[in-house]
């Protein structure tokens, strides 16, 4: 166990370094005077320019650069007239301020989104491929599958113009989405964040209600239910105690990995609602070339992304130790 | 979009028998007219299959559409005739200006017409998506079954370079590294011609969209490779390439086509939504996700402008995704459903 | 079944939402604001300039209002502060030495921290500012007229001089204001010979030229007073020493900034400023539409909130001027900006082809896609009507084209001109809105037989690639707000050929060395109503020579929440902050 851990860290840290080399690479694909442009504002004199040139250490070879900031990431460095604490993933051009700090305060926008969509859909989700799967070929399987194939094809940027035209703008039922912290208020934090949530949780719940439905299914057929209801067990002992946990462990392994699903989503369900998370972080960088803030999301993303797997593997092969874990 | 991909690979052809008492022969049919004469049995199938071919009909044959109607998607048709837009850009006319010369009204601000804009805005959208989906397929093929067959060390470094590129969440991926795929290929401040904009684009997605299908293969060859026709094959003397063209590959159709099927809408709507986002096509090429995007502004003052786009992009899904389902019942009717 | 059930669904969805929605509707013109032609006076005795402000009718003391903008202030430090709306927050939390009040629709200069708006007895070279009694920094240190030097001397270091430069240049004499004094950090201090504060209530401003418009750049950021003794250096750019109504009490970079009452603060020696509200809370980081939207629900407390610069997005003006519950917490005012699209007359140099490019520019359409009518009357002069002296001239050929634009007329001044097919680099900001001016654009001059190629540009760094000798573009989007009413910081600024360089505002390169003399001369007149109408006939003679094409004279429409009082716009079109107040 502790070697499959040890190899599968081993594993992670290679990919991050990867991930973080060709991100710088193509990055600075961008000619280096332009760098220096877009971070120097209004009255830019050429003597402003190679100030900013010389504090980015723009100056140096590249492969020196990249040393400097992954040497960045783990100790902090210093840029030109300010300290950046580590994990110092470079100054934003935009705003001016560390990129991690900016990072970080956006983080529970999104983290909020992903979870109220979690919880919604894998109850629902979860609930309708149940039922289908109990009530398989009759009508409320055609249904739940019908639902489920509408809402698998929906696209977050078409529905949450017309939620919001519908429940806010022509009749106020709900407010204007807003993110307040869960610490301040948990009412309103459920009620600024409920319409994404909806909407996420209509798009993931088809997956979910289908990948339940015949991984039930599957588990309804195997020899180990028919001997437990011949030993006498009554209906919901056999479906909640028995199958219930056999169909889980596919959709333990899926929840995992959506993390990178959840995160590709959060950047457009932000941008449709006018959310300020990570996401739109993102999106604002890349459009205001905003260099160092797209290389730090990005390598923050693929961080986030790498642990959930490990996690996942490392609790997947705890709980059944029929797997192999090489 | 994530998938359901746990299909079990079907084996051989069926031979039809006669009812009893009848004079014909027992006819053979081949996997593939098996398989077509079970999706034309699947009501649902043809239904989405004709949705799919008419939208595939309006896009490439927008020309022709436009030629027929006598408007294009280019000429500002409000801002040049007074009396179509208001003062501020919004069609006069109610229901975003639908009449019998706008079929579906006209454009706020620049007044252009959003049939001509939607039917062009699809072509653009399905034109990139369709060559992406051929790219890939074709990629995520070789490199799979490379993988699979060969085994190893290819094996190992090609599952560790998927891992890699599963590790960026997808739209990160295209959001962050279009503007480098564009600055590589154009000089600043030079006007980027529309075909470089789709090469670009179509780069961007190519680089990421083989891995599914190159990881699906994969497992699937690695099964095969073990079964006795493909150890028949070699003890025979077949070549590598032999063995993979004409024992592996037949077999690995099914799922090529099922994924490829289910890419195309996932392609389609990648596209989108980096248009949506302001990454993808811009102005002046019509493009789906754009009009989508724009028409989010006009919610109470024009919303049929965002309305068609949309509808049609859910409708265009959804009957993708149903004819997937087809295809795959079709070709592989032991897997559930 | 299931593909009939979902078609079926959705044609119903798409007919019923579509049955939902009435069409547009026109502008009436009743109601539009006239630019406005100058109308500031300047309070020479000092009369308007005693506090405290006169009483806003309805107005009531008590909590708190969140001006709602995109983004955070570039800076803090007052005398590093060039745009707008970094300009109007600091007005409020510092105070310099005039400012300018709104009275009644007119807009008078005051003494703000003098006790008038400055008094000179020969002419210009030197004024006299007596500092008023009582007035006090936010810690409760009395201000003294050592700090006013002080901070002026201090605008002089490079390292602080990102301001505006005119006290400093009038002063060196010289654009190069720094090399003829570096600063108190490195040249000592300012000589008494430039600026002299012989006791703790008198400032001296000695000029080389005489500078009858030193009361306006009095107002500008360099006059705000810095006691050495608290110098912080690069740390007033976060926290800058305050002396007015609020002061600053939490900061959140790019998120927040909360300004609570200053209690040191006199309304009794201030004439412009008021005290209502407990404090003011600003949120940085909505985009107009999401501040268009917020202000015309005004639900919860978004009903406390106002814009500070945001205009009405252009998408939602029809929704939002014709809606009879929003209306009334719109306020549309001319502004002081006027638009044009320069030509780069040093690659576009052959007139005829400039004269054909201004009679085919379809400024109607372009319009359309900024709001129409709401984005301001169509210009016909270089400058605006706010400055000095505006008056409207009439140029045939010029000042009389179509606004639709006339491509059969310009087609035929091209081909005469033997430049039929002439390629034209337009360069448009890469912003939706952007993208579809220039699409307008583009389209109006291909009609007319040119070859246009649309060059987007960054948003972020459009003034910056805009404003380079070498920017490789032929038209493009310019727009200059003087910073005092006066001509004197917009024809020496734009039009004179021997301030053409990177990062300078003359982005035509037009040189004429006739029209720099004659700005020259103009310059040295004293009085402001002959330099008025002198720089009308400069203006003229400069737009004879086509080197921009006249656009619009600038019209903001600015929201208040629909609990918020006495709003108003100040004089560089931001929501003005003195005067706000909570109705319930």
């Amino acid at each position: 166990m502790l070697a499959f851990l040890a190899r599968r860290l081993l594993g992670a840290v290679v990919i991050l370094l990867i991930i973080s080399a060709v991100t710088f690479l193509l990055f600075f694909a961008v000619p280096g005077n332009e760098v220096a442009a877009l971070s120097c504002g209004k009255s830019c004199t050429p003597a402003i320019m190679e100030g900013i040139r010389h504090d980015l250490g723009l100056d140096h070879p590249v492969w020196q650069q990249y040393l400097t900031y992954l040497g960045g990431i783990f100790g902090g460095r210093v840029i030109g007239d300010n300290a950046c604490n580590a994990p110092c993933l470079g100054y934003s051009f935009v705003n001016k301020q560390p990129v991690w700090d900016t990072v970080v305060s956006r983080l529970p926008v999104t983290v909020s989104l992903a979870i109220g969509a979690v919880v919604l859909f894998l109850v629902f989700g979860v609930g309708l491929g149940m039922l289908a799967a109990l009530r398989k070929g009759k009508l409320a399987d055609k249904i739940s599958m019908a639902f489920a194939l509408l809402g698998g094809s929906m696209q977050i940027y078409v529905m949450a113009p017309f939620f919001l035209y519908i429940f806010v703008y022509s009749t106020d039922l709900m407010p204007r989405p807003s993110y307040t912290s869960f610490f301040v208020s948990p009412l309103d934090w459920v009620k600024g964040l409920i319409l994404p949530w909806i909407c996420l949780a209509i798009i993931h719940t088809a997956y979910y209600a289908r990948l339940t439905r015949s991984s039930m299914v599957d588990v309804l057929n195997e020899d180990f239910i028919r001997t437990v209801r011949a030993k006498g067990l009554t209906t919901s002992q056999v479906y909640g105690k028995h199958a219930f946990r056999g169909a889980m462990s596919p959709i333990a392994t899926i929840l995992g990995l959506d993390i990178a699903v959840l995160f590709a989503g959060a950047i457009i369900t932000e941008q449709s609602f006018g959310l300020v998370g990570v996401g739109q972080l993102a999106v604002n960088s890349v459009l205001a070339s905003d260099l160092p803030m797209m290389m730090g999301v990005v390598l923050l993303a693929a961080t986030a992304v790498v642990v959930a797997n490990i996690v996942v593997d490392v609790v997947y092969a705890a709980i059944d130790p029929r797997i192999k874990v090489s | 979009m994530s998938e359901l991909l746990s299909t079990e690979l079907s084996t051989g052809g069926i031979v039809d028998v006669a009812p009893a008492g009848s004079k014909k022969p027992p006819a053979g049919r081949s996997p593939g007219q098996l398989a077509w004469r079970r999706f034309r049995r699947d009501k649902a199938g043809i239904i989405s299959g004709s949705v799919v071919l008419f939208f595939f009909l309006v896009g490439l044959g927008a020309p022709v559409i436009s030629w027929l109607y006598g408007k294009d998607p280019d000429t500002h048709y409000g801002a040049d005739r007074p009396g179509l837009l208001s003062d501020t850009g919004i069609p006069l006319k109610p229901n975003g200006g639908i009449d019998g010369e706008f079929w579906f009204g006209l454009e706020p601000k620049l007044g252009r017409d959003v049939l001509m804009q939607l039917v062009y805005g699809i072509r653009t959208s399905l034109l990139i998506a369709l060559v992406v989906v051929a790219i890939v397929t074709a990629l995520g093929t070789v490199i799979g079954i490379a993988a699979g067959y060969l085994g190893g060390k290819a094996d190992y470094f090609i599952g560790r370079l998927i891992d890699v590129l599963l590790a960026i969440p997808s739209t990160l991926f295209y959001l962050a590294f279009m503007p480098v795929a564009l600055a590589l290929f154009i000089a600043p401040g030079k006007e980027a011609p529309v075909w470089l904009r789709s090469l670009s684009l179509v780069l961007v997605l190519s680089v990421f969209g083989w891995t599914r299908i190159a990881r699906l293969l994969r497992g699937q060859v690695l099964s095969l490779r073990e079964r006795e026709f493909v150890e028949a094959a070699r003890v025979s003397g077949a070549s590598s390439r032999r063995i993979i063209l004409k024992e592996l590959l037949p077999n690995l159709l099914t799922p090529i086509l099922v994924v490829a099927t289910l890419d195309v809408p996932a392609m389609v709507t990648t596209e989108a939504a980096l248009s949506y986002l302001g990454v993808g096509m811009v102005e002046p090429t019509p493009d789906w996700g754009r009009m989508i995007h724009d028409g989010g502004d006009y919610l109470t003052t024009d919303i049929t402008y965002l309305t068609f786009p949309g509808i049609a992009l859910i409708i265009f899904v959804v009957a993708f995704n149903l004819l997937g389902d087809s295809v795959r019942d079709a070709l592989d009717p032991k897997s559930h459903r | 079944m299931k593909p009939k059930i979902i078609l079926g669904v959705s044609t119903v969805v798409m007919l019923v939402v579509a049955g939902c929605s009435a069409g547009g509707q026109n502008t009436s013109s009743a109601d539009a604001p006239k630019a406005e032609v100058s109308n500031v006076s300047v309070d020479k005795d000092g009369s308007q300039s005693k506090g405290p402000a006169a009483e806003i009718a309805g107005a009531r003391k008590g909590g708190i209002i969140t001006p709602l903008w995109r983004q955070d202030q570039t800076h803090y430090d007052p005398a590093q502060i060039q745009t707008s709306p970094d300009g109007t927050i600091s007005e409020l939390l510092e105070r310099r030495l005039t400012m300018y009040k709104n009275v009644d629709g007119k807009t008078v200069l005051v003494g703000d921290l003098a006790t008038n708006a400055g008094e000179t007895t020969d002419g210009g070279k030197t004024w006299k500012f007596t500092l008023k009694d009582g007035i006090k920094y936010a810690d409760g240190s009395p201000i003294v007229a050592a700090d006013v030097k002080y901070a002026v001397a201090r605008s002089f270091s490079t390292k602080y001089s990102r301001g505006f430069p005119y006290i400093q240049t009038w002063l060196a004499g010289t654009e190069e204001f720094s090399k003829f004094y570096p600063g108190p950090y490195e040249g000592g201090e300012l000589s008494n010979d430039k600026v002299e504060a012989p006791d703790a209530k008198t400032v001296i401003f000695k000029f080389p030229e005489p500078r009858t418009d030193l009361p306006f750049a009095a107002a500008l950021g360099t006059t705000v007073p810095v006691p050495q003794a608290k110098d912080t250096k690069e740390g007033l750019d976060q926290n800058p020493i305050t002396s007015g109504p609020y002061k600053i009490a939490s900061h959140e970079v790019d998120k927040s900034l909360t300004l609570v009452k200053n209690d040191q603060w006199d309304p009794n020696t201030d004439s412009i400023r008021h005290q209502y509200v407990d404090g003011f809370t600003f949120q940085f980081g909505p985009q107009i539409a999401e501040v268009t939207d917020r202000l015309s629900a005004s639900a919860g407390n978004d009903k406390n909130s106002t814009s500070l610069y945001a205009a009405v997005a252009p998408e939602r003006l029809d929704q939002v001027m014709n809606d009879p519950k929003v209306k009334p917490q719109i306020l549309d005012q001319a502004t002081s900006a006027s638009e044009v699209y320069s030509i780069n007359t040093q690659r576009i140099t052959d007139l005829k082809v400039r004269k054909a490019l201004l009679v085919a520019f379809p400024k109607e359409q372009a319009r359309k896609t900024k709001g129409g009518p709401y984005a301001g009357d169509f210009s016909t002069t270089l400058g605006s009507p706010a400055n000095a002296g505006w008056k409207k001239y009439d140029l045939p050929g010029i000042t009389d084209v179509n606004p639709m634009g006339d491509p059969e007329k310009a087609k035929q001044m091209l081909t005469e001109a033997g430049k039929l097919g002439q390629s034209i680099s337009l360069g448009y900001n890469q912003t939706p809105a952007g993208e579809k001016e220039g699409l307008a654009i583009a389209d109006g001059l291909e009609k007319a037989g040119f070859k246009v190629e649309k060059i987007p540009m960054q948003p972020k760094t459009f003034n910056d690639s805009r404003d380079t000798v070498n920017n490789n573009l032929d038209l493009y989007w310019s727009s200059w707000a003087a910073d005092w009413p006066t001509g004197v910081t917009v024809y020496p600024e734009i039009y004179d050929g021997r301030k053409i360089g990177d990062g300078r505002p003359n982005n035509s390169h037009f040189n004429d060395p006739a029209v720099n003399a004659e700005i020259d001369r103009i310059l040295k007149i004293t009085d402001i109503t002959e330099q008025g109408a002198e720089f009308m006939k400069l203006d003229q003679k400069i737009m004879e020579q086509v080197p921009a094409i006249p656009y619009i004279y600038t019209r903001r429409q600015l929201m208040t929440g629909a609990n918020i009082g006495g709003g108003s716009v100040d004089t560089h079109t931001v929501m003005n902050l003195n005067n706000l107040f909570i109705k319930s």
